[in-house]
């Protein structure tokens, strides 16, 4: 494995190693056996890596969790789109990993798919703490948010208004028809922070489309956990 | 994965045959094809490797940058999470840092340690994609981060290896396939994909990785065929330089070999010159001036000819020796002979120059003396002769002295019959000049001298030494040489003695080297009444050669060509034919030939200017039964027509000799062996009567065409002779043991009459 290309074919084909004396050869085995136990231990390692790389994407912080209520929370501020749906994105200001949600929705809600009637209305819920400086309101995922079509962004402090949805982590996006129930809760990317082809987003599709008939399943959400004070919890 | 084929595996199988058959025009590339497989295929093996240790660099940087990228993503992008107010490090940031860092350590460590090797690559490959995984899940997912593991892919292709797309494909696979099973609604949404929709992105991976393995098989195919052509153009490029470099070398060996005849033009010209200005000086001198020149200085100036003559003579003979041992033509035979006999005989000759200069010549030998050995002893005793000649020359006071044993053989001796288990040594010892230790080696080559100044003082061609250490080696062994200038010098010479089993092994040798040379012939000769005719196209020769034989009785008659000598033969019965072999008209082997043709019986002497390698042979073939080699040595000449001549005396048919008028001059033959000792007296005698007895034998064999008899008995007579000191019978016995050996009627039946000749003379 380790003798070099030319020479491995010279030495089989001219009988060196039969030539070279046994302690000659012993040390070269010897040798080639650590390469080999070094080489494998070195495979184990890279595995862990990917292992950990994995794992930690999949790793959620509500993992099938089932949200408190089916329809619109009546307590809401937020305003119930009367001749639409309307859709709810939850967001922490600084979570790096829901800027894949963000290109996931933009990507659904710029598609051609959707006529201008099945388009819903956006609500970015931003959560942050009460005391939170001005430097949370302008991070790089918010800004990213309010590039959504339609979208309003709705800063939330101590997450009261998210924590009447029950939504706990950022990235998570709840569909509601025009009468308050809810079609969807879940989150949009296949993994943390993840692009590409979901079941989440295929689901938010198929129902703004109305191509879809049953609800979809929960998905999991990836990202960091929103910023909800104890107190505003239901 | 490591047995799985590697993509750049290519042996030289891979290479040929059939690839190789497109080059098959070549003739180089053809006959070195096997070089050339394995040179490409050596060429493909490094420039893979090189490959490999590039990617791996290049990887090790990226897996740096890509941890730091990961850690500024999350610091930017997701520095803290929060817990409503309360916020704190984000866990993405602890995974770009500590993740990042377990992914990018060892392939960084094996990448610097480890480079080019599979298990490197393999472990880049896995931490590639798990950077992906890492990298899609701290940028938040994004689509486009997605797009890093199909640029991980492409990258990976950059080994050229298609086996490391295999784990960054199959944890691909894994990565979705676990998600898929854990978290199926969360992965890919239940809403719009199954639990194999893991199964779909892998396919995507196996699709990119489809193309980016047709591509690294196109790229391996591109690094294979250059790889061959580099080695082909290899072996051209050596072919074109080796015929260069052989072209240069030949052209180099020419200009050398030029200049060394220029060179060699130039010291035999000076050399020739030399003796030349002085024979034709004091010849002008005398031609001028003889008349008025005192009888005294007119000795003198002839003395100085006569001296510059033989110095000329013996260059030339030199020369040619040299010639033709360069030109490998000297013959060497080995027949068995006794070592004792040549060296007595060649220290017996040598000594009178000794006493001259008052300096003492001793012979002896330690341990046992080989009976005979097999050697050529014409070659052995012009050695010896060069070598204690030389001794001789340069001692002033002292002794030279000659040593000889037999040794075992020289186990780095190239030359020798197999078996071959002694050498005898010869050493020739002096305490004369001296040659300096620089010089040692310098004195074998052809005409060089240890110092000029011995050339003004000793004289002497400068080849003596070349000439020998040639001989020396011709005879299958070496001549070396020590010396203490101002004290002596020792040469040795090594020769093999040939196989001693069954030869006797004498405690003593038979005489203790205190052989004194002897007169052959005691007496003046004469020639009274026999009749000579000389055949030569030059008036001097026919003239000088009259003058000679005509001074000693011989009744000499000349022709300028061989037409008009076969009419003289035709007419008068001569006893012997002198004749010259290269002759207008008729040349003398011609003429030798009709000469036989036409019945004539007597001897034919040949006389040639010729002294190469088969001239002898040619003349023997033409039916000559002797030969001189000009110039002439009068003495040879008169002795060879005397010897002729009493053969032709003698009835052929084994007669009772009736005495001819002619052959009243023919003197008696003595031994050289010292006869005035008794017991030797009593060898010599015994001798005789066995000859008689033997001659007796060889009649009889003759009448009854027994040639296989006549060989033996002459193959006797040959070593016989010469043993008992009557040298005379040694080259007529081995003319008549080669003509009977060959089946040759003429040439036995005239041997044979020499020998007859020869038998009627011997005397003690």
């Amino acid at each position: 494995l380790f003798a070099p290309a030319g020479f491995s074919w010279i030495a089989t084909h001219h009988g060196l190693e039969s030539t070279m004396p046994d302690s000659t050869r012993t040390r070269l085995h010897r040798t080639e056996l650590a390469w080999c136990c070094g080489i494998a231990c070195w495979l184990m390692a890279a595995a862990g890596v990917w292992v950990w790389g994995a794992q930690y994407g999949f790793a959620t912080y509500a993992p099938g969790k089932a949200f408190a209520h089916q329809s619109w929370p009546h307590e809401s501020k937020l305003d119930l789109a009367a001749s639409r749906s309307t859709l709810v994105v939850f967001l922490h200001p600084k979570c790096p990993c829901s800027r894949a949600s963000i290109r996931e929705l933009e990507r659904l809600l710029n598609s051609p798919r959707l006529t201008p009637e099945q388009q819903p209305r956006v609500a970015v819920l931003v959560s942050h703490p009460a005391n939170a400086s001005a430097e949370w309101r302008v991070t790089d995922t918010v800004k990213q948010a309010s590039q959504l079509p339609r979208a309003t962004i709705v800063f939330d402090p101590s997450g009261r208004e998210t924590a009447r949805f029950g939504a706990a982590v950022s990235g998570t996006v709840m569909l509601y028809r025009p009468d308050g129930a809810r079609e969807f809760a879940g989150g949009v990317t296949a993994s943390r922070g993840h692009e590409g082809a979901n079941a989440g987003i295929d689901a938010l599709e198929a129902l703004l489309s109305g191509s879809g008939g049953e609800p979809a399943s929960l998905t999991p959400a990836f990202g960091c956990r929103l910023c909800v004070s104890d107190d505003a919890s239901p | 994965v490591t047995q799985l084929p590697c993509p750049f595996a290519a042996n030289q199988a891979h290479f040929q045959p059939t690839t190789m058959q497109r080059f098959a025009f070549h003739d180089d590339l053809f006959d070195r094809r096997d070089e050339i497989s394995a040179s490409a295929a050596e060429k493909l093996a490094d420039h893979a490797h090189s490959i490999y240790v590039r990617t791996d660099r290049m990887f090790a940087v990226l897996m740096a940058l890509q941890w730091l990228g990961g850690i500024a993503t999350a610091l930017i992008v997701s520095p803290r999470t929060w817990i409503g107010d309360q916020g704190s490090l984000h866990p993405h940031v602890l995974m770009a840092v500590f993740g990042g860092a377990v992914l990018a350590s060892l392939p960084i460590y094996l990448a610097i340690r480890r480079p080019g090797k599979l298990g490197t690559r393999m472990v880049i490959a896995t931490s590639q994609v798990l950077f992906s995984a890492l990298l899609i899940h701290l940028t938040g997912g994004r689509i486009e981060t997605h797009f890093h593991v199909f640029g991980s892919l492409a990258f990976l292709a950059a080994y050229r290896d298609w086996r490391v797309l295999i784990p960054a494909t199959v944890i691909v696979a894994v990565d979705h396939l676990v998600r898929g099973i854990w978290w199926p609604e969360s992965v890919f949404g239940i809403a719009t994909a199954s639990h194999w929709r893991w199964l779909e992105h892998a396919a995507w991976v196996v699709f990119e990785d489809l193309f980016l393995v047709i591509i690294i098989r196109q790229s391996v195919r591109e690094m294979k065929e250059l790889a061959l052509h580099t080695s082909q153009l290899e072996v051209v490029i050596d072919a074109a330089k080796q015929r260069e470099a052989a072209l240069q070398l030949a052209t180099a060996q020419a200009e050398q070999a030029n200049r060394a005849k220029s060179q060699f033009l130039a010291n035999i010209s000076h050399e020739i010159r030399t003796p030349l200005n002085g024979i034709l000086g004091f010849t002008e001198i005398l031609v001028r001036q003889g008349d008025r020149i005192e009888s005294s200085e007119r000795e003198e100036h002839l003395e100085t000819i006569r001296s510059s003559g033989r110095h000329l003579l013996a260059l030339i003979n030199d020369v040619l020796d040299l010639a033709k041992i360069e030109a490998g033509q000297m013959q060497v035979e080995s027949v068995a002979c006794s070592p004792h006999q040549i060296i007595a005989e060649t220290v017996s000759v040598l000594r009178v120059r000794a006493i001259e200069k008052g300096i003492a010549l001793e012979y002896r030998w330690n341990g046992r003396v080989p009976e005979s050995i097999r050697i050529d002893p014409y070659r052995f005793k012009q050695l010896l002769i060069n070598l204690i000649g030389n001794a001789i020359k340069f001692t002033e006071q002292g002794c030279v002295l000659v040593v000889a044993e037999v040794v075992e053989a020289d186990a780095f001796r190239e030359a020798g019959e197999p078996g071959d288990s002694t050498d005898l040594l010869v050493e020739i010892r002096d305490t004369g000049i001296g040659i300096a230790a620089e010089k040692l080696e310098t004195v074998f080559e052809p005409f060089v001298q240890a110092d000029e100044s011995v050339t003004r003082k000793y004289g002497g061609t400068g080849l003596g030494l070349a000439i020998s250490r040639r001989i020396a080696a011709s005879l299958g062994g070496c001549l070396s040489a020590a010396s203490v200038l101002g004290r002596g010098s020792s040469f040795a010479i090594r020769v093999p003695t040939g196989s001693l089993d069954g030869v006797r092994m004498l405690e003593q040798p038979p005489q203790t080297g205190r052989t004194v040379a002897r007169q052959e012939s005691r007496g003046e000769l004469r020639l009274d009444g026999v009749r000579v005719l000389v055949v030569d196209d030059g008036e001097t020769n026919r003239r000088l050669v009259r003058l000679l034989l005509q001074r000693v009785g011989a009744t000499v008659e000349s022709a300028e060509n061989g037409k008009v000598a076969i009419e003289l033969a035709r007419r008068t019965p001569f006893d012997v034919i002198l004749l010259d072999m290269q002759m207008p008209v008729m040349d003398g082997y011609s003429a030798a030939r009709a000469l036989r043709e036409q019945g004539y019986a007597g001897a034919v002497i040949a006389l040639t200017a010729h002294a190469m390698k088969g001239d002898r042979e040619k003349c023997e073939q033409a039916g000559c039964t002797g030969f001189l080699s000009k110039p002439i040595d009068a003495d040879v000449l008169m002795h060879t027509v005397a010897g002729c001549a009493a053969a032709r005396r003698s009835p052929p048919d084994g007669e009772p000799h009736a005495p001819h008028d002619g052959a009243k001059g023919v003197e008696p033959i003595y031994s050289l062996l010292p006869t005035d000792d008794e017991e030797l007296r009593d060898v010599v005698l015994e001798f005789i009567d066995t000859l008689s007895n033997k001659m007796v034998e060889m009649e009889t064999a003759w009448d009854a065409g027994d040639f296989e008899s006549l060989e033996q008995l002459a193959h006797w007579l040959k070593g016989a002779g010469g043993t008992v000191g009557f040298r005379c019978f040694t080259s007529s016995a081995a003319e008549l043991e080669r003509s009977a050996s060959s089946g040759d009627r003429t040439g036995t039946a005239s041997s044979l009459s020499v020998l007859r000749g020869l038998q009627q003379r011997v005397t003690v």
